[in-house]
């Protein structure tokens, strides 16, 4: 079995008398796409810095791609820090390439490369253009053409859908499912859960430097206590439907507190004959899950 | 030793970044303008700059160069030939004239002028007069005038004529140790002094182009975080050497073009303007300046790096120029002071600081200076050793920088990135 894209044991990070990240482990599995979450100032950027060696850790380690990171090893790494900006008086499509051949790429070959994400991107009318001359959400697609313009192995990005557009945002997506249908592997930091939900099937979340979970995120909403079930039915009696909340199409939801279980509900409308055509039971929402876990972490 | 391919791609960008700069574009254009413009401007600007233009000795013009002035005499001294300046009956003529604004000065001899020696001297004030009072250009034409008046057939005209231009110099230098010689032509002690000269003012303007450029992008990589993309592929020493040789390259380009248009165009500005003359340039001086300003170029464009690696944005980095040009330029602003005195207490100082010493060490050789080899060879290894040493620190500082963007890396945190090893 191969070992992880990316493992991280016991990382450590302290500027001055702040630890920063604290004694974190995780992996990502290869050619899975993963979430980092966290809230703002918990540590995300640093742990990616430590792991790519921008930054050197205290203690602990990093390996990236079943190894050391090294130089060789990060040109197969390709890299969308969160403060996004590429040198104002660059043109498009030179930078682009610039990145590939300072990834090991030929010329030719962060050229071809280069003009086909452009394209793909709607991006090649202004690959004579400087960035200066771009708007924003333009920059970052430029930006993260730079970042997979060699076809890396593994791709790490720090708020990737922050200021795109709900287009861009589609497109990025759609791209790194491409590259994870090529082997690759990615992970990337966001606050939008629902693209965690929608893209990762495992997470990490980080809060005030610590990991507070890691794992499948199926079993850990799995783990989590059901919030209420939903009930599709004909002619729920009033006494019932008292219990819960109307919801559109002829839902009910009941709420699951004071000692009532999804069991109880499920026999309630048995016994009551009444013939129910849907019984969902509703587990919390990843945004749930981290509201909740950052709270109490925070609250400890 | 082996190259990093990263370096030669940092490098080749850099380059062509440098080159499309239009500060370099722009500098490199204009001096070559200002150096062909300086053949046919030369010989115009010394003509106007002479005060001798070879008129005859016991000639006196009616309108001299130095300006329109007229004369009365009550003391009936001044019986001067046709074509003098013109002569009032009374100061109130003169005055008169002044005010019409067909002269500039009217001088007034009174009648005791023989025992008192006083001339009285009305004038308007022209635009560009400055601090000055009273015409003095004038007043040389109105003393050779009254020299001309009082001996005027009283002294043969040969005698007249020395008294009027006692004697143009043709100087021989005797050595000390007994040796004599013809003191070198006007256009080689010029050529001695304009190499260093011009030497230090394409430093300074090669350090305000292209070290300038190469500061902001440096800063705006900060900004950007570009930078963090560029640690990501290649070591912070590459990156630094990548950008600090392709400066250099383009550098040393843009001087060359400079040289090989001044090559051509000096000679023919020192012929035309200064009568010609055997352009001789000493050897040393010249092997001096050429290794002197290599050195200075290549420790101000690591001073760029290092500053554009510790301020918080390329605007502040374009702030900061001034006081890296501020070193580069203080010796030739100092060249007034280094022709009369190039080994004066300030001059040596200058030479053995690392910032100053390349530039000084041009001038002062320039000026005259009796600087032996040594002190030529320490002054240099100075400047030298500095640049290495705040390359080594700038690379130190680099990835520190990278985690500091918008912010000024402060003094504390230059010394604890250089005190961190490994």
């Amino acid at each position: 079995m191969p070992e992880p894209a990316l493992e991280i044991r016991g990382l450590t990070k302290s500027f001055g008398a702040k630890t920063v990240v604290d004694d974190v482990s995780f992996h990502v599995e290869r050619g899975e796409i993963f979430g980092f979450l966290g809230p703002n100032g918990s540590g995300k950027t640093t742990t990616i810095r430590t792991m790519l060696g921008i930054i050197r850790q205290d203690s602990g380690s990093a390996r990236v791609l079943g190894a050391e990171p090294d130089r060789e090893l990060l040109n197969c790494v390709g890299y969308l820090p969160q403060d996004r900006g590429l040198t104002k008086s660059s043109r498009v499509l030179e930078v682009v390439r610039y990145l590939g051949r300072l990834k090991g790429m030929s010329k030719e070959a962060a050229q071809s490369r280069a003009e086909a994400l452009l394209e793909r991107m709607s991006l090649s009318e202004h690959r004579d253009k400087k960035i200066e001359q771009l708007s924003g959400g333009m920059a970052q697609m430029v930006q993260f053409a730079a970042t997979i313009v060699h076809d890396p192995g593994l791709v790490i990005l720090d708020e990737p859908f922050s200021g795109l557009d709900p287009l861009n945002v589609e497109l990025m997506k759609g791209l790194l499912a491409e590259r994870q249908a090529a082997g690759a592997t990615v992970m990337f930091s966001t606050h939008i859960m629902s693209d965690v939900e929608e893209m990762c099937r495992h997470i990490a979340l980080i809060s005030d430097a610590e990991l507070l979970l890691f794992g499948d995120l199926a079993e850990i909403r799995r783990s989590r206590a059901a919030r209420s079930v939903e009930v599709e039915a004909d002619s729920i009696p009033d006494a019932l439907r008292s219990l819960g909340e109307r919801r559109p199409g002829g839902m009910v939801e009941y709420p699951l507190r004071d000692g009532r279980s999804a069991d109880d509900i499920l026999r309630a409308h048995v016994e009551a004959g009444i013939p129910v055509s849907r019984f969902e039971v509703a587990l919390p929402s990843l945004n749930d899950i981290f509201v909740e876990e950052v709270t109490r972490a925070r609250g400890a | 030793m082996r190259v990093e391919p990263e370096l030669k791609i940092i490098f080749g960008e850099e380059f062509r970044r440098q080159l499309r700069n239009k500060g370099f574009l722009f500098f490199t254009a204009l001096l070559v303008a200002v150096m062909i413009l300086s053949i046919p401007l030369a010989p115009v600007v010394v003509d106007w700059l002479d005060d001798d233009d070879g008129a005859p000795a016991a000639e006196v013009r009616a309108e001299p160069e130095s300006g329109r002035f007229g004369y009365v005499d009550p003391s009936g001294l001044l019986a001067l030939a046709a074509g003098a300046p013109p002569r009032f009956d009374s100061l109130d003529d003169g005055l008169a004239a002044l005010r019409d604004g067909s002269l500039d000065s009217i001088f007034a001899v009174p009648a005791d002028y023989l025992a008192s020696g006083a001339v009285a001297e009305y004038w308007v004030r022209p635009a560009n007069a400055g601090l000055f009072v009273g015409n003095w250009d004038a007043r040389g034409e109105f003393h050779r005038l009254v020299r001309q008046a009082l001996l005027g057939g009283q002294v043969p005209p040969d005698v007249l004529a020395r008294v009027l231009d006692p004697g143009s110099f043709e100087t021989t230098e005797v050595a000390r140790s007994g040796g004599v010689e013809d003191a070198e032509p006007l256009a080689s002690t010029i050529a001695q002094l304009i190499v260093p000269i011009l030497f230090g003012l394409l430093l300074l303007i090669a350090v305000m182009s292209g070290g300038g450029a190469l500061m902001r992008a440096i800063s705006e990589e900060r900004e950007t975080r570009m930078i963090e993309l560029l640690v990501t592929s290649a070591s912070p020493m590459s990156i630094m050497v990548g950008k600090l040789g392709a400066l250099v390259l383009a550098g040393l380009l843009h001087i060359a073009v400079w040289i090989a248009v001044g090559a051509f165009v000096i000679p023919q500005v020192i012929d035309s303007a200064l009568g010609g003359g055997e352009l001789i340039i000493s050897a040393r001086i010249l092997a001096v300046t050429i290794v002197a300003f290599l050195i200075g170029y290549l420790l101000f464009s690591v001073l760029a790096l290092f500053v554009g690696t510790v301020v918080s944005s390329s605007a502040e980095a374009q702030r900061q120029m001034g006081l890296v040009s501020l070193f580069a330029g203080l010796p030739v602003w100092l060249t007034g002071l280094l022709i009369n005195s190039p080994d004066n207490t300030f001059a040596q100082i200058l030479s053995y600081f690392p910032f100053t010493a390349p530039t000084m060490v041009m001038m002062r050789l320039g000026s005259g200076s009796e600087m032996s080899n040594g002190e030529i060879a320490v002054s240099l290894a100075i400047a030298a050793l500095a640049g290495a040493v705040l390359l080594y620190i700038s690379a130190r500082v680099f990835r520190v920088a990278i985690l500091l963007a918008g912010q000024s890396i402060r003094p504390g945190t230059v010394v604890a990135a250089i005190r961190q090893s490994g």
